[in-house]
C-alpha cells in the first residue's frame, strides 16, 4: 500500500533473505548499486546539494555491551550449565571482544569504506557539481565516529579535483541545529498508553524457550540467573553488528536462531524505533518535530545559495536518530506513517533498516538552467534513491522549490503554534 | 683538530644562533611569542638543504601538534572577568576598563560552545604544512604513495590530520591514505605516565619557580589604567592573577577570528609580555624538560614509548619499496618532552637554574607553537641502500641532534637507532 521498497519485497521477505537487515539501524547501507537518475527537466543542471547523513558503522559505545552477555554465559559455564553451543557461542562472543576491545565508539575499517564508496558514488553521479571552483562545507557533530565518517567521506572527494574548496569543521557550536534534542517530545515517548501497547507487542514477540534450551542445560537456572530481556537484546545486537567488522564472513550469530527469531527480534527493535523517532498517535505522533531546526537549516540554506555562481554541497554528520527523524518529519516515502498499531509497520513498510541504517543520508539535489532561473527545481535522495515527498508535482521525481518551502514551512509553523499554546498553557 | 672543534660545536648546550634576536624584539614584532604554546604557526616555506649525492627523500615519519584551537575551558577567562564584574558593580572602572570589560564579553560569548575546538586559522595551517611537505619533499608523495595518518581521539586533532589529508589528496589523487583516532594508540600517541604526571612540580622545584616568578608578576601600570582605585580595588583584585589572565585572554585570540582585534594586546607594553614569557618559559621547563629539581629531571622519559614506536616503525617502512608517510597528530605536550628527549637544537639543556635558561636559548616558544611538528625525513638511494640517512625537522626548519654525523644536517640512521635505543632502554634499566 505505501512505503514501497524497490525491490517489492515484503519486509518478511527481505529479513528472510538476507539476516542483517534484522539489525535495524544498525545495519549499513550497500553500496555500489548504481543508482538511475530521472533526467531533469528543461535542461537544468544540479548546482548545490544539501545533504544531512548519519555516520558509518562503529563500535557499540560502551564496554558492557560486550562483556555482560560473556559475563553472563562465564558464569554458566562455570557452573557447567552451557551446551556445547552455549560453549561455541560464548568462543564467538570472546572473539567480538576482542575486535573491539579499546574501540568502543569508533567507526570500523567497513564502514570507513562504505564511506569512500558513498562519497565516490556522489561524485560519479554529479559531475556538474564536484567541478573547479566548487565549494564543499561538511560539519559533524562531534563524536568520533561522526568526524571520521565525515573525513573518510571528504577525502574522497578531495581526489576528485584539485581546486574545490574543502571544509571541515566539528562543532558544539553547531549542536543547535544537527544534534538537537528536544527535552519535551522525549518525556512523551513511552507514556502509559505508549507503554503499555509496547509492553504488550514484546510479549508477543519474545519466545525465547527454544533458544535458551539450546544455549543453557537448564531452563531453572536461566530463570534465576539471567535477566532474560536484557540478555536477549544484547546478544541480538552483537549478532547485528559482526556485518560491520573485519569479523563479517568470518564468524555469525544468526545460525542460533530461527528465521522466525530473527524476524521477531528486528520487530522489538523496529517498533521501538518507531515509538521513539516515527509518527506513532499513542505518544502524539510528534517525535520527528524534534528536528524541526535541522529542516529550517535545509530550507534557509536552500534560499541563499540559488544566486550563487560556483556549485556548493553542504554535507552534515549527525546520528541515525536525528536522521531518521528527519526523514519521517519529511514524510519521505510516506515514512511519516502514523499509526497506533505497531502490527501495522511491517505490512506498511515501515523497516528501520530502509530507512536510516548505517551511512544513511536526506541528500535535497537542487537545478536550475542558470543564475537568474527563478523555477528551481529539487530532488531528494534518500538512501541514494529518488524519493517521493507528500507535495504535489507536475515532474516527479522533481519538485518546485517554491512547493517544497511552502509545504515544510507551513508545516513548521502549524507546530509552532501547538507548542506556543502548549506553553500558554502551561503559563495559566 | 678543526673537525673535533666544529663537533664540539655541535654538541654543546648552547641552542641560540648566532644571528638570534633577544626575545624581547621577537615578541615586539610578534607579541603572540609571548604565549609559548599559543605561540600561532606561520606560512613560511623553508630554504632546506639539498639531497645527499645520489640519495633522494623515501618516507617521512611526522609527529605534530593541532593547529589553532580555542582555548581549552573557560576558567582562564573567568578569572580575570569575574574581577572585573565585581570591580564594575562598585563603580571602580576606567573608560578604558569598561572597554576591556566590553572586549572580555565579546571574547568570552565568541568562545562560547567551541572550548577546545580547532580554529579557522589552525585548519589552514595544517592546509599549509600539507602544501609544504609536498613542496619540499615531492618524491615521497608521487604516484601511488602511502600515508597512514593517525590521530589522538581530541577533535581538534582529529580535524588537523583530515585537512592535511584532504590537501594531500586533492595534489595527488592516486595516493593510498587511511586515517584512524584510536583509543588503541593512545598509549603511545598521548602517554600520560603515572608516576611522571602532566604539569606536576616537586616541592624543590616548586619553591625555585615560585622564586623565580616573585620578580616577574603584578603590573601596578595596568592597575591605574584600568581601575580607578587600584589600591582600594585590590580587595578584589589580584594584582598577579588579573595581569597574566588578561594578557593571555588577548594574546589568545590571534589564534581564533578575533585576531585583528588587538585592544587586548596593545594595552600591554612589549616588557610586560616579556616578563610573562619569562614565567611561561620557566614553568615549561620546570614540568617538562631536564629541570633537575623535579624528580631529577626526566619527564622528557615519558615519551620514550613514541620515540621508539618512530624507531621501530622506521625500521620496517624503510624497507618498502614505496614511498610515503606517517602522520601523528597529538598535542604540545607530546612535542616539547620529545623535542627534549632527542635533544633537538640543544633542547635537552638539563639545568638547576631556571635563570639561566634564557640565556641558553631554551625558549619554548620554537618548539612548540599550534601546528608545530617534527618530521623525520628519509633518504637513499634505492631500497637496497644500507646506508639510510634522515634529518629532522622542527617546525619544517632544519634541525640539531646531538649524536655525530659527518653529513649534517643529515644523519645517519643506524647510528640514531642505535644511540636512542640505548638511552631509553638505559632509562627503562634504571627504573
Amino acid at each position: 500500500m505505501i512505503c514501497t521498497h524497490l525491490t517489492a519485497q515484503t519486509v518478511v521477505e527481505e529479513i528472510k533473505a538476507k539476516p542483517q537487515c534484522s539489525a535495524g539501524i544498525n545495519y549499513s547501507l550497500p553500496t555500489g548499486k548504481q543508482q538511475v537518475d530521472t533526467p531533469a527537466p528543461d535542461g537544468k543542471k544540479p548546482f548545490y546539494i544539501s545533504h544531512f547523513g548519519s555516520s558509518a558503522a562503529y563500535y557499540l559505545e560502551s564496554h558492557k555491551d560486550y562483556e555482560a552477555p560473556i559475563n553472563a554465559l562465564a558464569k554458566a559455564d562455570s557452573m557447567n550449565m552451557l551446551t556445547p553451543l552455549g560453549k561455541d557461542v560464548l568462543r564467538r562472543l570472546r572473539l567480538i571482544e576482542q575486535d573491539a576491545i579499546h574501540r568502543t565508539g569508533e567507526m570500523t575499517v567497513n564502514g570507513a569504506q562504505q564511506m569512500r564508496q558513498l562519497a565516490q558514488e556522489m561524485v560519479d553521479r554529479f559531475p556538474d557539481i564536484f567541478v573547479d571552483g566548487s565549494y564543499v562545507d561538511a560539519r559533524s557533530i562531534v563524536r568520533n565516529h561522526s568526524i571520521m565518517s565525515m573525513q573518510e567521506f571528504m577525502t574522497q572527494i578531495a581526489r576528485h579535483k584539485a581546486k574545490m574548496e574543502l571544509r571541515l569543521k566539528s562543532s558544539h557550536s553547531n549542536d543547535q541545529w544537527m544534534y538537537v534534542r528536544d527535552k519535551e517530545l522525549e518525556a512523551d515517548r513511552f507514556n502509559a498508553e505508549t507503554e503499555t501497547s509496547y509492553q504488550a507487542y514484546i510479549k508477543a514477540n519474545s519466545n525465547n524457550k527454544r533458544l535458551w534450551e539450546s544455549l543453557f542445560t537448564s531452563t531453572d537456572y536461566v530463570k534465576e540467573h539471567i535477566d532474560t530481556v536484557q540478555f536477549n537484546d544484547q546478544l541480538f545486537t552483537l549478532a547485528g553488528g559482526i556485518q560491520n567488522t573485519p569479523l563479517d564472513g568470518v564468524i555469525t550469530l544468526y545460525d542460533i536462531y530461527t528465521p522466525q527469531e530473527i524476524l521477531e527480534h528486528w520487530r522489538l527493535h523496529n517498533a521501538k524505533n518507531y515509538i521513539s523517532y516515527g509518527g506513532f498517535e499513542l505518544n502524539g505522533g510528534n517525535q520527528p518535530f524534534a528536528q524541526r531546526a535541522p529542516l529550517w537549516n535545509l530550507l534557509h540554506q536552500g534560499d541563499s545559495i540559488k544566486k550563487l555562481d560556483h556549485p556548493v554541497v553542504h554535507l552534515r554528520y549527525s546520528s541515525r536518530g536525528m536522521v531518521l527523524e528527519l526523514i519521517c518529519l519529511m514524510e519521505l516515502n510516506e515514512y511519516g506513517l502514523k499509526t497506533s498499531d505497531l502490527n501495522q509497520l511491517e505490512k506498511l513498510g515501515w523497516a528501520n533498516y530502509r530507512i536510516a541504517p548505517f551511512g544513511s543520508s536526506v541528500q535535497v539535489v537542487y537545478y536550475r538552467k542558470d543564475k537568474t532561473d527563478e523555477n528551481i527545481l529539487i530532488k531528494v535522495l534518500l538512501n541514494g534513491q529518488e524519493a517521493r515527498l507528500p507535495i504535489e508535482t507536475d515532474c516527479a521525481p522533481y519538485y518546485h522549490w517554491e512547493d517544497v518551502k511552502r509545504y515544510y514551512l507551513r508545516k513548521l509553523y502549524a507546530h509552532e503554534k501547538i507548542r506556543f499554546d502548549y506553553n500558554k498553557s502551561k503559563d495559566e | 683538530m678543526k673537525t673535533r672543534l666544529i663537533l664540539i660545536l655541535l654538541l654543546t648546550s648552547y641552542i641560540i644562533p648566532l644571528d638570534a634576536q633577544p626575545v624581547l624584539d621577537i615578541i615586539r614584532k610578534n607579541p603572540a611569542y609571548a604565549t609559548c604554546n599559543y605561540n600561532t604557526y606561520p606560512n613560511t616555506l623553508y630554504k632546506l638543504t639539498p639531497a645527499p649525492k645520489g640519495k633522494h627523500p623515501f618516507y617521512i615519519s611526522h609527529y605534530g601538534r593541532h593547529g589553532s584551537r580555542y582555548i581549552n575551558n573557560p576558567k582562564g577567562y573567568n578569572i580575570p572577568h569575574a574581577m572585573m564584574l565585581q570591580a564594575e558593580s562598585v563603580d571602580e572602572l576606567t573608560p578604558t576598563g569598561k572597554k576591556v570589560l566590553a572586549e572580555m564579553k565579546t571574547i568570552i560569548s565568541d568562545s562560547e560552545e567551541r572550548w577546545g575546538e580547532l580554529a579557522e586559522y589552525g585548519r589552514l595551517q595544517h592546509k599549509w604544512i600539507a602544501q609544504h611537505m609536498m613542496t619540499q619533499f615531492p618524491e615521497v608523495f608521487e604516484g601511488n604513495a602511502w600515508i597512514e595518518a593517525k590521530s589522538t581521539t581530541v577533535p581538534r586533532c582529529i580535524i588537523s590530520m583530515g585537512t592535511e589529508l584532504n590537501e594531500f589528496a586533492q595534489r595527488n589523487p592516486q595516493l593510498e591514505i587511511s586515517q584512524e583516532a584510536s583509543k588503541r594508540d593512545m598509549w603511545y600517541m598521548n602517554h600520560q605516565d603515572p608516576v611522571m604526571k602532566r604539569g606536576k612540580l616537586s616541592p624543590d622545584a616548586k619553591k625555585a619557580f615560585d622564586k623565580y616568578m616573585s620578580t616577574r608578576m603584578g603590573n601596578s601600570r595596568l592597575m591605574e589604567l584600568i581601575f580607578k582605585n587600584p589600591d582600594i580595588v585590590k580587595e578584589m583584585v589580584d594584582e598577579d592573577d588579573f595581569n597574566y589572565y588578561l594578557m593571555k585572554m588577548g594574546l589568545f585570540q590571534l589564534n581564533t577570528h578575533l585576531y585583528q582585534n588587538t585592544f587586548l594586546i596593545d594595552i600591554f607594553k612589549p616588557e610586560e609580555l616579556y616578563r610573562m614569557w619569562q614565567v611561561d618559559n620557566a614553568l615549561w621547563f620546570a614540568q617538562y624538560a631536564n629541570f633537575t629539581p623535579n624528580y631529577g629531571g626526566q619527564y622528557p622519559y615519558t615519551q620514550r614509548h613514541l620515540l621508539r614506536k618512530i624507531i621501530n616503525e622506521a625500521d620496517s617502512c624503510i624497507h618498502l619499496e614505496r614511498h610515503g608517510a606517517q602522520l601523528r597528530f597529538g598535542h604540545d605536550t607530546v612535542v616539547l618532552p620529545l623535542v627534549c628527549l632527542l635533544g633537538i637544537n640543544g633542547y635537552d639543556l638539563r639545568s638547576d637554574k631556571l635563570d639561566e635558561i634564557e640565556g641558553k636559548g631554551w625558549w619554548c616558544s620554537d618548539i612548540f607553537p599550534m601546528a608545530s611538528s617534527l618530521q623525520f625525513v628519509f633518504y637513499r638511494s634505492s631500497p637496497k641502500d644500507k646506508d639510510i640517512l634522515f634529518k629532522v625537522l622542527l617546525n619544517e626548519q632544519e634541525a640539531r641532534l646531538p649524536i655525530h654525523t659527518d653529513c649534517a644536517p643529515y644523519y645517519h640512521w643506524r647510528d640514531f637507532r642505535r644511540h636512542y635505543l640505548k638511552k631509553i632502554d638505559n632509562f627503562e634499566k634504571r627504573n
